[in-house]
């Protein structure tokens, strides 16, 4: 298991790098001088060569990679032009609301949708299949930001139920926070709800036709019991490789959801930078959504490695 | 001649698959013929009958701009189709040819390949498309490329997992044994049994990319108005939500129809295409 | 009431396909004593798993449905009891219980063998959960797993094929069933380990007094250990009696056909096989007419109808489902056992292998740091010469596949010569090959893995003639394809078919015609055999040896069946992890096998004849192959041999010369 998992880290890190790499070039691979692009053109020609050279533009392509690579790990992000901060402190602030948002939703898909899946996959052919399928089907079509409006307009502007926007951390208030959350985390998680309910269904459906199964049947254990006791983990086993991507998928999603309910998270941070061509927050703001994916595909990892004997033992 | 109807009697043998073949068909139809499927001019706007909800001149009603929302989605159909069939083909050309270096190649090949596309994947996708659209521009067949590429990826893994399989079977082993060159191997007998499996997952694809345009498209990062887009119509129409659900609300039924059918239609056809379903042995 | 332990009468199963109804069991009536041991006989598809499924309700409903029939087990109809019902549970496992033939997938790989056992004794035996525990660690113990305190608490790959057949065995024994069903359970076993695990099954069940009923496509195994046997063919039990009665007087004309197309050890090679012509009947288009009518040389007018032929009884225990009695069908034309085609081998070697080496690195850690080598082949000499057949026999990881592929350059050799017809093709560049690829070719094991699904069965068959361009023009290589599909036995109106449409049998002669078709001069058949129905075989084995006498062909006969490569070869040379332990003349490797380890294997493999198996010596051996990671040193073979000394684990012996049979071992001569 060691050998899997340090071969593992080592990828991460050189896909974190490539990452890095890919990141920094946006800068240069955008057409148009990059602080014309970000500060607009009627800007004075010295205060264009001052932020140039404050950016560091003007050294060699190797050597700002490093500053800024340098710059990044000890937690210098540089300065946005666009949002008058430091980057750090920006994301310090904005990350926040969208992790709460993320885990929440990447929970609720992940446990309703293995639940949908194994009830659909035991199920096979009864009305509750049948229902959840087709329902399933309909989550993976519906774009996220129509059923936001869709939310909005029922339970906001006809029933007046739940608050339209806006976001509030549980601890300073707790009612009013679930109030607000209850329909972003619905629809960031509808889709992985569906896209789970659909994998581990057929997962669960592998896994019923395995040799296995048929032995422990010829043992005359209870249908349920071998549904609990030798076919739910083993088809889960391949499904937790496709976790670690959830919280990834609800993340890109946040950037419609904050948009949607008009949230200050960090999507809609990624959004306005790149609209307002802020690079030095992109850069950034980039790298640090991979650095997230990164980590849990990682933390995933060392969960399949565990989960799996196969592995374990290796 | 036998396997060609075998192959269509799999596909329609669930009738769900059929109808939404019929659907994307008239997508297809309205996509082709908008002017006259459409009931209006989609850019004529009319500023003294704005946000007008159904009525009998406009059957889904008016936009912020008094524009008639149904032939607006009518001609909202182009861009998903082009979008959609387009992206789909560029990514799974490109995913084709990248998965089948790295999984015939193997070595330093398959490691800068599989490396680049993990890294790629672990950018949130639509964040990933947003970088893209700050490089490429917002012109249609800009936004086609955009997406084409962000999904470049998820293609280029999936066909090398393809390529890794069928590169150990004996058919291919006995090809070289025959004394075909690696070139000849790898185009007459590895691809042609990768690309099945790839012909469902494009398939599959194109709901999901005309999802994630009309996202994009929502985000005010898709085509440049006035274009009609269906996830731009969904964004406007928000702000006047509530004078005027029907602008709002009836673009996202149009997505959820086609995507939906795509996405049928694909199941379909994976049943009807999937080797371990048919009669082989 | 009926007095057998279990009773079966009259079952029939169906499964409602797409296309229509498969009858799978038509009628299957036997039964079974209290501690006895019988076999069910039949080819794939001929309904065996099927049956025994179907008592313990296991196969899937739908689309399978148990039509008619009754099977009494203790006095009970268990074809009564729903697939999920209390009773039917109680017997499996605790009444009736299986083992099945693939080790590797049929325990659950995430759980310990330990709590897979437990949960069974808990169940049925209704004990806690420590006592459960103590009880699995006797029945390891019993099974032959060493060390089983711990190893109670290991994951299913932590073991071997074997080891974990053991484990299926302690399982299936651990809640004292009546009956024990082993459904080829030794099939995916190499064939030392398949005669300890029969063994270990024969005393397990005569200790405990547990009737075992055997299901297996080889009747050599079932000759060795059955006392009674059925004969199942299309879904129909065909022929019942005493192992005696079965191999001495058979009396149905699939019985005897079988006994007349396996090749067996103790055989007259100068005969060709009687094969039995033609196929298997497509389950789904059956009629209701003698299920082996298109096949029966015996065939005449009246068994043309749709009815299944009544038994005819010889014994209290033989019947044979056919129209004709023994004696009328013996009166009949016997089929001529042809005069073996007569062939000359020449004096020039085709190929010699001189010290062929291939070794894969081991690697450690992240930096690929080689630690070590995996030996999978360790200076083979070896030297066929013109028109010989040379047979290699081995178990898995003997290396003799990695041999096949070395000689074709598929992959490159470590150290050693290859030379073929003169010259040393080893290091050969990949573009000056071309000569080589078309006059060595291949036949694959498994006819369904090695022909392209996306061709034609003539682009398949005529691909070489492209490449190697053979044919003059279009007609000229039309011409050509209709001719290699005639000499393999096909009709070359087949052509535009696609591979899926053929049978087993016929998608080998397929990989025939294709590897023939840039006419070769030496072919390497990897197996050719092992993945068809038995009925099949003798058919490829025949067409093999007759396209060598027509053509003056080469062969590399390999396989782990020593019965099959003894009736093809002319000289044979046994491999053991990496490395030839002997070479000798066919006749006199069986007569007098020097190799303490060929002994052993010759001993594993049963003769189908009661008779001369119950007279016959045999030399046992313990353990199973190792992994060719932990290769032992010295002889390879010293640590699973009877007759090792200290010298053995130290050096390596060679391979010496005894008047033309060479054999690798210290102690030649002294045992």
């Amino acid at each position: 298991m060691g050998r899997f998992l340090l071969k593992r880290f080592f990828q991460t890190i050189l896909i974190l790098i490539i990452i890095s790499i890919l990141a920094f070039s946006l800068i240069h691979i955008i057409p148009g001088d990059p602080v014309y692009a970000m500060l607009g053109t009627d800007i004075s020609p010295e205060y264009h060569d001052q932020v140039y050279h404050s950016m560091g533009l003007d050294l060699p392509l190797v050597k700002q990679y490093f500053r800024w690579v340098g710059n990044f790990v000890q937690g210098q992000m540089g300065y946005s032009y666009h949002f008058k901060e430091d980057v750090s402190t920006l994301v310090a602030r904005r990350l926040p609301p969208t992790l709460i948002l993320g885990i929440l939703s990447a929970v609720v898909s992940v446990i309703l949708g293995l639940l949908f899946g194994i009830i659909t996959a035991v199920r096979r052919g009864k009305p509750i299949d049948s229902v959840l399928t087709v329902l399933a089907n309909i989550g993976i079509a519906t774009p996220i930001f129509w059923l936001a409006v869709l939310l909005v307009f029922v339970f906001s502007l006809r029933l007046k139920l739940l608050p339209s926007w806006g976001f509030t951390f549980p601890w300073v208030d707790f009612g009013r926070s679930m109030k607000q959350m209850v329909m972003p985390v619905l629809c960031m998680s509808v889709g992985g709800i569906a896209s789970y309910t659909r994998q581990t269904r057929s997962s669960m459906l592998e896994v019923i036709g395995q040799d296995y199964i048929r032995t422990a049947r010829s043992k005359g254990l209870k249908e349920s019991q071998i549904i609990k006791k030798h076919a739910v983990k083993n088809a889960l086993i391949p499904i937790l490789t496709l976790i670690g991507l959830t919280l990834r998928n609800s993340i890109g999603g946040s950037a419609i959801i904050e948009r949607a309910f008009n949230i200050s998270g960090m999507g809609s941070v990624m959004v306005e930078a790149l609209s307002a061509r802020d690079y030095v927050a992109l850069q950034s703001g980039i790298v640090f959504l991979a650095l997230i994916t990164c980590v849990c595909n990682l933390l995933v990892d060392i969960a399949y490695a565990y989960a799996d004997p196969r592995i374990r033992l290796e | 001649m036998s396997d060609t109807k075998r192959f269509f009697k799999a596909l329609f043998k669930r009738k769900i698959v059929a109808v939404a073949l019929v659907v994307i068909i008239f997508f297809l139809l309205c996509a082709v013929a908008s002017p006259l499927i459409a009931t209006h001019d989609p850019y004529e706007q009319d500023l003294f009958n704005i946000l007008k909800g159904p009525s009998a001149e406009h059957w889904l009603g008016t936009d912020n701009l008094g524009r008639d929302v149904y032939s607006r989605i009518i001609y909202g159909s182009r861009i998903a189709f082009t979008v959609g069939i387009f992206a789909v083909i560029i990514s799974g050309v490109l995913g084709t040819a990248l998965g089948l270096a790295a999984g015939y190649f193997g070595g330093w090949v398959d490691s800068v390949i599989s490396r680049l596309v993990e890294a790629m994947m672990a950018i949130p996708p639509i964040v990933l498309a947003l970088a893209l659209v700050a490089i490429f521009g917002r012109s249609l067949p800009m936004l086609t490329v955009v997406m084409g590429v962000s999904s470049v990826p998820a293609f280029a893994r999936m066909m090398r997992g393809q390529v890794l399989t069928v590169r150990d079977l004996d058919y291919v082993a006995a090809s070289r044994i025959r004394g075909n060159s690696n070139f000849v191997t790898m185009v007459k007998h590895i691809l042609p049994n990768c690309l099945s499996p790839m012909i469902i997952v494009m398939t599959q694809s194109i709901g999901g990319t005309i999802l994630a345009e009309a996202g994009l498209s929502f985000l005010g990062a898709g085509v440049l108005p006035p274009a009609a887009s269906w996830g731009a119509m969904v964004s406007d129409g928000y702000t006047h939500l509530s004078r005027c659900p029907s602008f709002a609300l009836s673009p996202g039924v149009a997505v959820i129809l086609l995507v939906l059918a795509f996405n049928i239609f694909g199941d379909g056809l994976r049943d009807a295409l999937d080797p371990r379903l048919r009669g082989s042995r | 009431m009926s007095e057998h332990l279990l009773d079966v009468k009259h079952l029939q199963t169906v499964f409602h396909m797409g296309d229509g109804l498969v009858r799978a069991v038509d009628d299957a009536t036997f039964h079974v004593d209290e501690g006895e041991i019988i076999g069910i006989v039949g080819e794939s598809g001929s309904g065996k798993s099927v049956t025994m499924m179907s008592i313990l309700k296991l196969i899937a409903m739908p689309p399978g449905e148990i039509v008619g029939g009754e099977a009494i087990f203790q006095g009970r109809d268990i074809l009564k009891y729903g697939p999920t019902s209390e009773e039917i549970r109680e017997i499996r496992g605790g009444g009736i219980s299986m083992i099945f033939q693939e080790p590797m997938t049929s325990l659950n790989p995430v759980l310990t063998v330990g709590q897979q056992i437990m949960e069974s004794i808990m169940l049925h035996l209704k004990m806690n959960k420590a006592d459960a525990r103590k009880r699995t660690i006797e029945l390891l113990g019993q099974v032959g797993i060493p060390d089983a305190e711990s190893r109670i608490d290991y994951y299913p790959t932590q073991f071997s094929g074997g080891m974990r057949q053991r484990v299926m065995i302690a399982m299936a024994m651990s809640c004292d069933p009546k009956i024990l069903i082993a459904d080829e359970a030794t099939t995916a076993l190499d064939v030392t380990t398949q005669e300890q695990i029969l063994e270990l099954l024969r005393d397990i069940v005569k200790k405990t007094n547990t009737a075992l009923i055997i299901i297996t496509h080889n009747l050599s195994i079932i000759a060795r250990y059955a006392e009674r046997i059925y004969v199942m063919y299309a879904g129909n039990i065909v022929e019942r009696g005493t192992s005696e009665e079965l191999f001495v007087t058979p009396a149905h004309p699939y019985t005897m056909g079988l006994l007349r197309a396996i090749p067996r050890l103790d055989s007259d090679k100068s005969r060709r096989l009687v094969s039995i012509d033609g196929t298997p009947p497509n389950p789904a288009k059956k009629t209701g007419r003698c299920p082996f009518y298109e096949r029966c040389i015996y065939k005449e007018e009246r068994c043309d109808i749709n009815e299944l032929p009544e038994y005819i009884e010889y014994s209290e225990t033989q019947a044979s489902a056919c129209r004709f009695r023994r004696e009328e069908l013996l009166a009949k034309a016997p089929p001529e056992a042809k005069e073996a085609n007569r062939r000359s081998i020449g004096k020039e070697p085709v190929l010699q292998l001189k010290g062929l080496s291939k070794y894969y690195p081991v690697t450690q850690g992240i930096a690929r740091r080689k630690v070590g080598d995996v030996k999978a082949l360790d200076d083979v000499d070896l030297t066929i010469y013109q028109g010989e057949t040379v047979g290699l026999v081995g178990e898995s990881g003997c290396g003799k596949t990695t041999l096949a592929k070395t000689v074709l350059r598929l992959h490159p050799a470590t150290g050693g010569e290859i030379i073929f017809r003169g010259e040393d093709i080893t290091n050969l560049p990949e573009r000056k090959l071309n000569s080589i690829r078309r006059d060595v070719q291949f036949i694959f094991q498994d006819p369904y893995g090695s022909l392209d699904p996306r061709q034609t069965a003539g682009s398949v068959v005529g691909e070489a003639i492209k490449t190697h361009k053979l044919a003059k023009d279009k007609a000229d290589y039309e011409r050509r394809i209709d001719e290699l599909f005639r000499a393999v036995g096909l009709d070359p109106a087949l052509k535009n078919r696609a591979p899926h449409e053929f049978s087993g049998g016929q998608r080998q002669r397929l990989c025939i015609a294709a590897a023939l078709a840039s006419e070769p001069k030496f072919i390497i058949c990897d197996e050719p055999i092992s993945a068809l129905d038995v009925s099949i075989q003798a058919q490829i084995i025949n067409l093999l040896i007759d396209l060598q006498a027509e053509r003056g062909l080469t062969y590399l006969f390999i396989a782990h069946d020593l019965s099959v490569v003894r009736h093809i070869s002319d000289r044979i040379a046994v491999m053991y992890l990496g490395k030839v332990v002997e070479i000798s003349p066919w006749d006199r490797l069986y007569e007098n096998p020097m190799h303490p380890y060929t002994r052993a294997l010759l001993s594993a493999i049963p003769i189908p004849d009661p008779v001369v198996e119950k007279a016959r010596k045999r030399t046992r051996i313990e353990g199973e192959v190792p992994s060719l990671i932990n290769r032992p040193s010295g002889c390879v073979f010293h640590p699973r041999c009877p007759y090792a000394t200290e010298r053995c684990s130290k050096e390596v012996p060679p391979l010496k010369d005894y008047n033309g049979h060479e054999a690798a071992c210290f102690r030649i001569g002294e045992i």
